[in-house]
């Protein structure tokens, strides 16, 4: 199947989709599909080129394991991935929309945290006084343990948050890293991002298999996305 | 093989007894001990009844549990060997380690265990094809004592001990130290501002898990008791410049005490600080070095290894040192323990 088709994958809902469809628009390029609700289309003009509707994450695995050959998701899934995934996976471009950052928040009324160090050193605080560990809430697993050893952090332990993370220090969580595009939902959760507490900016991406970039067609297509 | 089955030889006729250690540990003791970022090493899984385990990912840890779960008392000598199993950032690397271990619990002596100790591993030096060899002995102790006469806030005494282990880290804290960069002075101003409003509220009013007493006393130490000192720079300087000292055992009091007194710090070490006196063991070169002990950060005190070259390569064969807290960060009693491990890979 895989030979038959050029496999582009785009995100099927929210800010993503938008972002993509704008950008098909703009390259002239029209997406046909047979009804508003079907998750496969085709390009107009370009018959080979099947565009496939998935979830944003999801883009990552197929790129990875060899199902499409481009996709646009977002670079902060792309750097959570599991380095098997990741690195058979080539970013091509950062679109300047899309834009995100993961970052760290902490309770507003934790006055004492200011930027990492200070977080290092309360994490220790739980370890050593309470006999616990601090806990973090995240969708982002590996990118905050990595932030985290970087920052000399390495008394916590992960909670995985699945959604509306933001409110997760109400009862789960101590902090958390998220993401955050205008801030907005972080204030409004009585959180603030700490200094230096951007673990990633993040945007959307153009991306290509690795296995398929060598490809005439595909270098044509991703001519077409970046030009 | 058979070097390995002469270092079993060596550690009964030294009065080591050997004891078979469990293959995976729960997932919490290994956390414990090294906290949520070492998880990334683990090769873990769970159970019917959602307990976390993980493959042993060091010898150690296993024979401290046991130690804990048997209740042992007294001073308890064993031996084991085997596989463990961890994750590396090296891609090189293999994840199957195999070690042989040797520890002494509850030390009546704790410089005559640690003589021990290292003269077993010379021992066992001895028993393989490795013709030179240098021993280094360090104490993590000296350098806490070291930091602890320095004129720097509690807080980066503190964190500067804490992150011994971690080189890396510990490199961008003496940076930060240098620098007095991790106090913003406009947001310290604005949050003094904030916080005296909290000081009429309830002290134990919890804020995600922190009472507001516990947020405030930090807040106090950290903005008020702990002034921005000039001093730190040299301070950072002192610290490097302990790092380089280098010596021979015989001579390492006498260097040791030059370097304090050239930087007005009033501590002394006598020779009987060291488990080995001689610059000579059994023909291996025997050397003070202050920069050892940083690959595990469970261990507190004496540290050493044994260095070999292979195809021009240094490699370390043995490994130990003592770690004094450990068994009671883990919950139990406060025992001593001194051990060491031989690589078996390397071989």
């Amino acid at each position: 199947m895989k030979n038959k088709f050029i496999n582009i994958a785009v995100v099927s809902k929210g800010r993503l989709k938008i972002g993509t469809e704008n950008l098909f628009k703009k390259k002239k390029l029209k997406i046909l599909s047979k009804s508003e609700r079907s998750l496969l289309g085709f390009i107009k003009g370009y018959p080979s080129i099947r565009v496939m509707y998935m979830n944003s994450k999801e883009i990552i695995e197929a790129l990875g394991t060899g199902v499409c050959d481009v996709g646009i998701s977002g670079k902060d899934l792309w750097r959570e991935s599991e380095p098997s995934i990741q690195s058979k996976i080539s970013l091509i471009r950062e679109y300047d929309w899309g834009k995100s950052n993961l970052v760290v928040a902490v309770p507003v009324s934790w006055w004492d945290c200011g930027n990492p160090t200070d977080l290092e050193e309360i994490s220790f605080e739980f370890f050593n006084k309470k006999k616990q560990l601090m806990r973090v809430a995240t969708k982002f697993k590996n990118l905050t343990r990595e932030w985290f050893s970087s920052k000399g952090i390495t008394q916590y332990e992960l909670i995985t948050s699945l959604g509306a993370t933001e409110n997760s220090h109400e009862y789960k969580s101590h902090i958390l890293t998220d993401l955050s595009s205008s801030g907005k939902s972080i204030i409004e959760n009585n959180l603030k991002v700490i200094e230096q507490g951007i673990i990633l900016k993040s945007s959307a991406c153009l991306f290509a298999a690795k296995s398929s970039i060598k490809k005439k067609e595909i270098k044509k297509i991703i001519k077409l996305l970046t030009a | 093989m058979k070097s390995r089955n002469s270092f079993n030889q060596i550690l009964k006729s030294k009065g080591f007894k050997n004891i078979e250690l469990d293959n995976i540990i729960e997932s919490r003791h290994i956390l414990k001990r090294s906290g949520g970022n070492f998880r990334q090493y683990l090769f873990s899984f769970y159970d019917q009844n959602f307990t976390e385990w993980s493959l042993r990912p060091d010898l150690t840890i296993s024979s401290v549990i046991k130690f804990i779960q048997d209740k042992k008392k007294g001073r308890t000598k064993w031996w084991y060997s085997g596989e463990a199993y961890r994750k590396s950032n090296i891609k090189s690397n293999s994840v199957v380690k195999k070690q042989t271990g040797f520890e002494i619990y509850a030390s009546n002596n704790k410089n005559k265990d640690d003589q021990e100790i290292i003269q077993t591993s010379v021992n066992i030096l001895k028993k393989t094809n490795f013709k030179k060899a240098q021993l280094n002995i360090g104490n993590i102790q000296i350098f806490y004592t070291l930091v602890n006469k320095l004129d720097m806030p509690i807080r980066w005494k503190e964190r500067i001990k804490r992150h011994f282990s971690r080189e890396f880290y510990f490199n961008q804290l003496l940076k930060k130290l240098s620098t007095n960069s991790d106090i913003n002075p406009v947001i310290v101003k604005r949050d003094k501002r904030e916080v005296e409003k909290l000081r009429k509220q309830d002290p134990n009013k919890m804020f995600s898990g922190r009472t507001l007493k516990e947020i405030l006393d930090r807040f106090d130490v950290k903005n008020y008791s702990d002034p921005r000192s000039e001093s730190n720079k040299k301070n950072v300087k002192i610290i490097k410049d302990y790092f380089k000292i280098s010596c021979s055992i015989e001579k390492a009091p006498k260097v040791l005490n030059e370097f304090f007194k050239k930087n007005n710090l009033n501590l002394f070490i006598s020779s009987d600080y060291f488990p080995i006196k001689k610059n000579n063991l059994k023909n291996i070169k025997v050397i003070f070095s202050s920069n050892i002990g940083r690959t595990a950060e469970y261990y507190s005190g004496m540290v050493f290894n044994i260095q070999i070259k292979i195809k021009g390569k240094n490699k370390f064969l043995v490994v130990g040192g003592r770690y004094d807290s450990l068994i009671k960060n883990l919950g139990y009693k406060n025992t001593t323990a001194v051990g060491a491990a031989v690589d078996l890979n390397i071989l």
